[in-house]
């Protein structure tokens, strides 16, 4: 029995047992590597055939942070955090006609510190004063955690008050926002 | 007889050991292969991919304030990430931030990253308010150039 189970080993073709060679390279340093930021990853080979299929974030590409195979570069993969991270990449490969997956990480996505972000114009809103001042209030008050306003379009200025009264790391905005604010901050995020 | 079941049970133990080096040789593959790929079709909402067609660098572009400051431009640090997308080289770049009429909010910077290393900062003193400012900036490297601009208010 055990001489069999042995010669089948052996007999088994090299290539069933073969992994290719490969690495992970992060193309943005530690610095670069903040929430909003597409990263950028290659996939490096030097055995020929290997070809990424897919990436994503662990677990199962979260609210948060996400991955995604870039569109046009073959060996390119980009990872998106909306807030500060420490994930792992869940990468799929094809080789010699067969799936293979690595997992690589973690990887830290973080704020600069002490800063918040200022939106860029492309974060719409228009030129209606409202969507204006509601941006400023965005800007000021929302970015720091809500990276990017176009998550948050459609929000109402009540389902914003009720975040407000019911989310503890949101509490401190009772005592700022007024109910014009609110109102702002809805006609903001109707075409963030 | 006895004979006849010694020959099922080692045949029986060389389909046994077939199975089990079969699983050995295969314990890192899936059960199925999607050749697709993960388009963009339904996260282009979530990664807001900016490139129209295969680019040559990556880069992303931020304007952040100290969280004390006033919200209007007048003091901000410049912060960007460039990459090039065909291997470890140096890139050049360069940062105008001027007003829609051209007028230079902040003096121009310029400088290189060297391979391994993605990032650029400064900081900006407004030397005029403008309502918008449009911030530009140029990488060049290996005779190939991409510009990157965005718009603030």
């Amino acid at each position: 029995m055990i001489v069999l189970v042995a010669l089948s080993l052996l007999l088994a073709p090299a290539s069933l047992l073969a992994q290719p060679s490969l690495s992970v390279e992060n193309l943005y340093d530690q610095k670069s590597r903040t929430p909003g930021v597409l990263i950028p990853f290659r996939l490096k080979s030097d055995t020929p055939g290997v070809s990424l299929l897919s990436a994503s974030a662990l677990p199962d590409n979260s609210v948060d942070c996400r991955a995604m195979r870039d569109p046009f570069l073959a060996d390119m993969f980009l990872l998106k955090c909306k807030s500060e991270s420490s994930v792992q990449l869940h990468i799929r490969f094809s080789y010699d006609g067969r799936l293979h997956t690595l997992n690589f990480g973690p990887v830290s996505v973080k704020s600069p510190d002490g800063l918040v972000l200022i939106p860029d114009d492309l974060s719409g809103g228009g030129d209606d004063p409202l969507a204006l001042a509601g941006r400023q209030l965005f800007g000021t008050y929302c970015v720091s955690c809500h990276s990017s306003p176009q998550q948050m379009s459609g929000r109402t200025s009540t389902q914003i008050k009720d975040a407000v009264n019911t989310k503890g790391e949101m509490a401190f905005l009772k005592s700022i926002l007024n109910s014009d604010d609110y109102t702002k901050l809805e006609v903001y995020l109707r075409n963030p | 007889m006895k004979k006849r079941s010694q020959k099922r049970l080692m045949l029986i133990g060389f389909f046994v050991s077939i199975v089990v080096s079969t699983s050995i040789a295969f314990q890192n593959c899936g059960g199925s292969f999607p050749l697709t790929s993960s388009g963009l079709d339904s996260e282009e909402d979530f990664f807001g991919y900016p490139y129209k067609s295969a680019p040559d660098f990556y880069a992303s572009m931020n304007l952040f304030r100290q969280e004390e400051a006033a919200n209007n431009l007048s003091e901000f640090k410049f912060m960007a990430a460039a990459a090039p997308t065909w291997g470890e080289t140096s890139i050049q770049w360069e940062v105008k931030i001027q007003t829609e009429d051209g007028n230079t909010v902040c003096p121009t910077q310029s400088g290189t990253l060297s391979p391994g290393t993605s990032s650029i900062e400064f900081d900006c003193v407004s030397l005029l308010l403008a309502p918008k400012i449009i911030v530009q900036m140029t990488l060049s490297s290996s005779g190939r150039t991409q510009v990157f601009e965005q718009s603030y208010r």
